[in-house]
């Protein structure tokens, strides 16, 4: 029964992100299987969330579930009749061959551990508890929750996008079942490895390199197995997934006339603010590199549009919380200049405190020394508009995350900065992943349109040519 | 465990709080708080964080009446007060007045 339920929670899910994929790109480009999966499933559990919100204020029990559910097999008929039909394979060379069960093994294993392990604190305590009492009203959170102080420590005022995700298997399930609930994090693995290797592949032309950077992220032990790790229930991994879409999907839509990932690019965008509050600034980050790119290449003032569907979510969340009175997280101190004055003797220590963070061999192993060399290769690049761009996504959330700390309430500030900038760092990593890539893959220029081997993945032929991008499933 | 946590919560009139006192500067005693807040839905909870080890005095301000159930994180238990049920180290739910 479980496994019924849990098949009938991911294929809807699958096929409301897939019928978006479609509307977004519409027969105007060609992905390959590995990013039709990932965005499938990022645009799936972006949008199933916020339906279940939305149609939450006049429906719940089954009548929620089934209006939800019409919804996505609606959006995957849609994508199914529009899709398009062929697809293009290259001939695997050795390495990719090596390299593909290598990942199969890692996903695995991934999997393995999510299901051996527990959620952790964040993911029980901040995430879970919301789906199981969502689940215990019929599928909406009393409003009596919100304001509850004795639950304050559950953050109600966290969005919504991986609660509901997991409200959503509850539905199909019957019953709030925390193992079943747990296998939507390996999910975002897989649409992380899978995003990985195809946006190297396309930045580098190279579908070995894209093979093996989505390889080497199993290494960074972070993302693996420490604290608030991919499997561990937190929802920091998974909004990595949807940052490096955006930041992967910028770069590409920096190659000129290149619209269809810029659309990409906006949904992406948009569902920042709805899996974690910190997704906010990575939302500001990823839009000001959208605006840079804008102005860069010149393109119509329509694409400022890209940011409205972002913009909505932030203010209806917002407003929401408003109007349920919902309790205000009480890490951090005002955000004015009086505050950021007398706090401003807390900088040097929070760099030591960043710079420790970098060398914790542990924790990162050797990443941030391969993205501090990856980072000097890129800056001959600068007049690339997406190299920018991307260093922009790198560099300006980890700036913004330390100078958060200097508001930080907690008695002892370095406190805070230990129990959370690991996972901060995280949100950023597949980023970096990008950044490597584009280092090893080193081109003195792009040329857009200079399309040599057909099969070969760039940006600039996605518009046109569907990839041979590692073909992964 | 949980299970029985639940069953438990389940037992005692909703229509009042449980109170649960955790300790502070100890974060296993904060930990057992807050997942006993978790499982208590859909009861109102109210999490009090005391000094020592001993609320004695936080609960002698407590009226019987009012709350569905003391729960004492890592904490001692007054000679006072009814002996509860205990789970595992460190949590004891004394529960104050039954359903029905």
């Amino acid at each position: 029964m479980n496994a019924i339920g849990l098949f009938g929670a991911f294929a809807t899910l699958f096929a409301a992100g897939y019928g978006l994929l479609v509307l977004l790109i519409h027969r105007s480009a060609r992905l390959s299987l590995a990013e039709q999966i990932a965005f499938s499933w990022l645009f799936g559990t972006g949008a199933v969330s916020l339906l279940l919100w939305a149609f939450g204020f006049f429906a719940d029990g089954l009548l929620l579930q089934g209006l939800v559910s019409f919804v996505c097999i609606s959006l995957g008929m849609v994508g199914w009749n529009l899709k398009k039909p062929s697809q293009i394979r290259s001939k695997a060379r050795w390495f990719e061959v090596v390299l593909t069960p290598v990942i199969a093994i890692e996903i695995a294993i991934v999997f393995y551990l999510s299901f051996v392990h527990t959620l952790g604190w964040d993911g029980l305590l901040n995430w879970e508890i919301k789906a199981r009492y969502a689940f215990a009203n019929g599928g909406v959170l009393p409003a009596a929750y919100f304001s509850d102080t004795g639950r304050a420590f559950s953050h109600p005022e966290y969005p919504l996008a991986i609660p509901f995700t997991e409200l959503w298997l509850y539905l199909w399930l019957g019953e709030p079942n925390q193992f079943c609930a747990k296998t939507i994090f390996p999910a975002f693995y897989v649409a992380g490895t899978f995003l990985v290797a195809a946006f190297t592949a396309r930045l580098s032309r190279r579908t070995w390199l894209g093979l093996l950077m989505a390889a080497l992220l199993f290494f960074v032990p972070q993302i693996t197995v420490e604290v608030g790790c991919a499997s561990a229930g937190y929802a920091d991994f998974p909004l990595s997934v949807f940052y490096l879409a955006a930041a992967g999907c910028l770069f590409c839509a920096s190659e000129r006339g290149n619209d269809v990932f810029f659309r990409l690019y906006a949904a992406c965008l948009a569902l920042l603010p709805w899996v974690k509050r910190d997704g906010l600034i990575l939302w500001i980050v990823a839009a000001a590199c959208g605006v840079f790119v804008i102005l860069w290449r010149r393109k119509s003032p329509l694409s400022l549009v890209a940011f409205l569907p972002g913009i909505v979510i932030i203010c209806a969340w917002r407003l929401y919380l408003n109007a349920m009175h919902a309790l205000q997280a009480v890490d951090f101190l005002p955000f004015n200049l009086k505050t950021f004055r007398t706090h401003i003797d807390r900088a040097t220590p929070l760099l030591s405190a960043l710079l420790a963070e970098f060398c914790n061999l542990p924790t990162w192993s050797l990443f941030w020394f391969i993205v501090a060399v990856a980072f000097l290769y890129a800056l001959p690049r600068m007049r690339d508009p997406g190299v920018v761009a991307l260093l922009l996504a790198l560099i300006a959330p980890i700036v913004l995350y330390l100078s958060l700390y200097l508001f930080s309430s907690w008695p002892n500030y370095l406190d805070h900065v230990g129990l959370s900038i690991s996972r901060l760092l995280m949100q950023v990593t597949p980023v970096g992943f990008l950044l490597i890539a584009l280092a090893i893959s080193r081109r003195p220029e792009r040329r857009p349109q200079r399309v040599q081997m057909p099969n070969r993945a760039t940006c600039a032929i996605a518009r046109s040519e569907r990839t041979a991008v590692v073909e992964l499933a | 465990m949980s299970k029985n946590l639940i069953s438990m919560f389940d037992s005692m009139p909703m229509s009042k709080p449980i109170v649960i006192f955790i300790r502070r500067g100890d974060a296993f005693s904060s930990g057992l708080g807050m997942t006993t807040a978790y499982l208590a839905s859909p009861h109102a909870v109210r999490l009090c964080e005391i000094d020592g080890t001993h609320p004695d005095n936080e609960l002698y301000r407590i009226n019987p009446d009012k709350v569905a159930a003391v729960v004492l994180c890592r904490l001692n238990r007054p000679s006072w007060l009814p002996a509860g049920k205990v789970f595992g180290p460190g949590l004891e739910i004394v529960s104050i007045g039954e359903k029905g």
